[in-house]
């Protein structure tokens, strides 16, 4: 039995609050695409822990800040 | 849409060209009885062809995706060309999402191909012509080249997890 995680995050808030920065502003900043942002934002991809650190660092806030596990549920294998 | 969907789809149309081409040349040959008994340089002949143009059209619309990309960035944004060659960097190099994508569709590709090979193989050894072998091989590649066209689109549209 495996929990499955529901990653959450606030990127779109922080964007806000980093004076409306774009998704490609700050897809060029963590070296990725605009592409990817935006399935990060809609939580169609989680990214892996590396380029989660890189998203934080341009918010200038911790990574606990900007992802979040909503609930979890059991999966079977 | 993004570059990434309209390149796969540009793909999908190709293949599906090239397929279309491949089967009315391989039929009316057929039918013309220009392929005689098991003549399997015609079949061969005929496959390095069709690939080839299917490589020449790939690349031809590649490179029209490309300039139109950086044309839109030049117009939409009013940049330099530096920065529009710097924003189309980051376009073009894959990145970590790009990679998974690529990684899971090409799995998918793989996996029709080898069952292709090994059908085919089976069946020369139940008694079917090398004609058959080698039409089998190249249309099950065909196959797993659409398949994986179409998975590129919808882990984009979709989304792709990392399990």
């Amino acid at each position: 039995m495996n929990k499955k995680l529901i990653i959450k995050n606030k990127i779109r808030t922080l964007r806000f609050f980093a004076d409306e920065m774009t998704q490609q502003e700050l897809a060029e900043r963590i070296g990725s695409s605009r592409q990817t942002i935006i399935a990060i934002e809609s939580g169609k991809y989680s990214p892996s822990l590396e380029m989660a650190f890189r998203i934080a660092d341009v918010f200038g806030v911790t990574i606990n800040e900007v992802f979040e596990v909503e609930k979890s549920f059991e999966e079977q294998d | 849409m993004s570059y990434h969907e309209k390149k796969a789809l540009a793909g999908l149309v190709t293949l599906l060209l090239v397929v279309v081409g491949y089967c009315i040349y391989a039929f009316s040959s057929y039918a013309n009885g220009n392929t005689q008994n098991d003549n399997i340089k015609f079949w061969a002949g005929a496959i390095l062809l069709f690939i080839a143009v299917g490589v020449i059209i790939t690349v031809i619309i590649e490179i029209v995706l490309y300039i139109r990309e950086y044309l839109k960035i030049l117009a939409d944004k009013n940049l330099s060309k530096a920065s529009a060659t710097q924003k189309m960097k980051t376009i073009f190099s894959p990145d970590e999402m790009d990679k998974l994508i690529e990684l899971k569709t090409s799995k998918i590709s793989y996996a029709f191909t080898g069952i292709g090979f090994v059908s085919a193989m089976i069946l020369v050894l139940i008694g079917f012509s090398a004609s058959v072998m080698i039409n089998i091989i190249f249309l099950s590649m065909c196959v797993g080249s659409f398949i994986e066209g179409i998975a590129v689109i919808y882990y984009y549209k979709v989304g792709v997890s990392n399990e």
